[in-house]
């Protein structure tokens, strides 16, 4: 692995009943260590330490680059992974979201700034893990309850059409990075 | 919280949201706030517009304290969302229309009473209106199931049926005859009635209502 650990490692909570680590390296060459259970619930993670064949040998010493992900999402993906590694599974839905309640800690884990918040959904998304997507997701649909259309658009940063259409024009007018 | 720090602030960040995110996200929105983030750009009306309305009820009934004016009550289910209100039959009829024409409308119950269908039919025959999917549909209060139901019927897709009120003999042959009644999975007459059960033999569920059932009827539905 090309990658060196400068950075402190980030420890989480030790699990005795299953000793398996594995560590993950953010873009932004964070490294975090992660339980076996928690990294399961990355779908995507999950898949490549399969595809990899990691074993509780040889999973410490292969660190496992994510270069869509940058540490501080990172750092609440882990955090989230550990906390619900050992929830229930819950069955797929089809036609209709679920109906839950948002855990108080989730909700003091999602409560930072709107531009943070879509990012962690981008890498949730990447990342593949169906129980953080709901949350934030949850918190996301939360935010527009009950607003104009006006206040909507500042909240999620949405352009008016004409903006939009003005955005374009000037993408595409502008240079490319060779010209 | 969170939606007070970014208030006041303008990123693109809705926009760069993955399709499959959007789509999740706007499942949770009530459908005030699905209806007020349609207007804020045509991406997002496309967005909206493209995401299944799942409708546990549409009903339009006869209040016999205001003729004429009949309530129009929707029930959204998840995320849940209630509206009843009395208007003009008219104007309750014109709104049936703009939700049943609504695109990617699911339709879990629909329920209407025999006062409303000729006017309903006169208009889906006038508009020359698609199939309206259901997948069960309601003939509600006293009247009696006549020839106009049974062509109002033939606008309608549905798997399940439950029609109260009289069918007169010959309007009932007429009904088994239709592509409606064959692909119906289930019917529930609650009315005291001597109908054939021959005719019902293809249902998976079958409730009815009679004074006496011979026992070859027994047998047959057995």
């Amino acid at each position: 692995m090309s990658v060196e650990p400068e950075v402190p490692i980030v420890q989480v909570e030790e699990v005795r009943e299953n000793p398996v680590l594995y560590k993950i390296i953010s873009s932004d060459n964070h490294v975090f260590t992660i339980s076996e259970h928690a990294v399961k619930l990355s779908k995507t993670l999950w898949d490549l330490i399969t595809n990899l064949g990691l074993t509780a040998e040889n999973a410490l010493d292969n660190p496992i680059p994510v270069e869509n992900v940058n540490g501080k999402n990172m750092e609440t993906i882990v955090q989230f992974c550990e906390r619900h590694k050992y929830d229930e599974e819950e069955p797929e839905y089809t036609n209709y979201i679920r109906e839950f309640v948002l855990p108080e800690w989730d909700r003091q884990l999602l409560s930072i700034d709107n531009e943070e918040l879509f990012q962690l959904i981008l890498a949730t998304n990447y990342l593949d893990i169906q129980k953080l997507m709901d949350y934030c997701c949850r918190v996301i649909g939360d935010m527009a309850k009950d607003k104009t259309p006006e206040e909507l658009r500042i909240i999620y940063g949405i352009p008016t059409d004409a903006e939009d259409d003005a955005l374009e024009r000037s993408a595409s007018d502008s240079p490319g990075p060779s010209g | 919280m969170s939606d007070q720090v970014g208030f006041n602030k303008i990123q693109p960040i809705w926009q760069e949201t993955p399709d499959n995110v959007k789509g999740i996200i706007l499942q949770y929105l009530s459908y005030t706030d699905r209806c007020n983030l349609r207007r804020c750009s045509k991406n997002d009306k496309f967005s909206v517009d493209r995401l299944p309305i799942y409708i546990k009820e549409l009903s339009l009934k006869d209040m016999n304290e205001t003729p004429y004016r009949p309530r129009l009550f929707v029930h959204i289910r998840r995320p849940n969302h209630y509206h009843s209100s009395i208007q003009p039959l008219q104007c309750a009829v014109k709104s049936f229309f703009k939700i049943v024409g609504l695109p990617n409308v699911k339709i879990e119950l629909l329920v209407l009473d025999y006062y409303e269908i000729p006017l309903l039919h006169d208009l889906l025959h006038m508009r020359k209106w698609r199939q309206i999917a259901v997948e069960t549909v309601h003939f509600k209060k006293h009247g009696v199931f006549d020839e106009c139901v049974l062509n109002f019927i033939k606008h309608l897709s549905f798997r399940k049926c439950i029609i109260e009120g009289d069918i007169l003999p010959n309007i009932f042959n007429a009904l088994i005859g239709t592509e409606q009644w064959r692909n119906a999975q289930g019917v529930h007459i609650p009315h005291i009635n001597q109908l054939e059960v021959d005719s019902f033999l293809h249902l998976n569920s079958l409730r009815l209502r009679r004074e006496r059932l011979t026992a070859d009827d027994g047998m047959t539905l057995i």
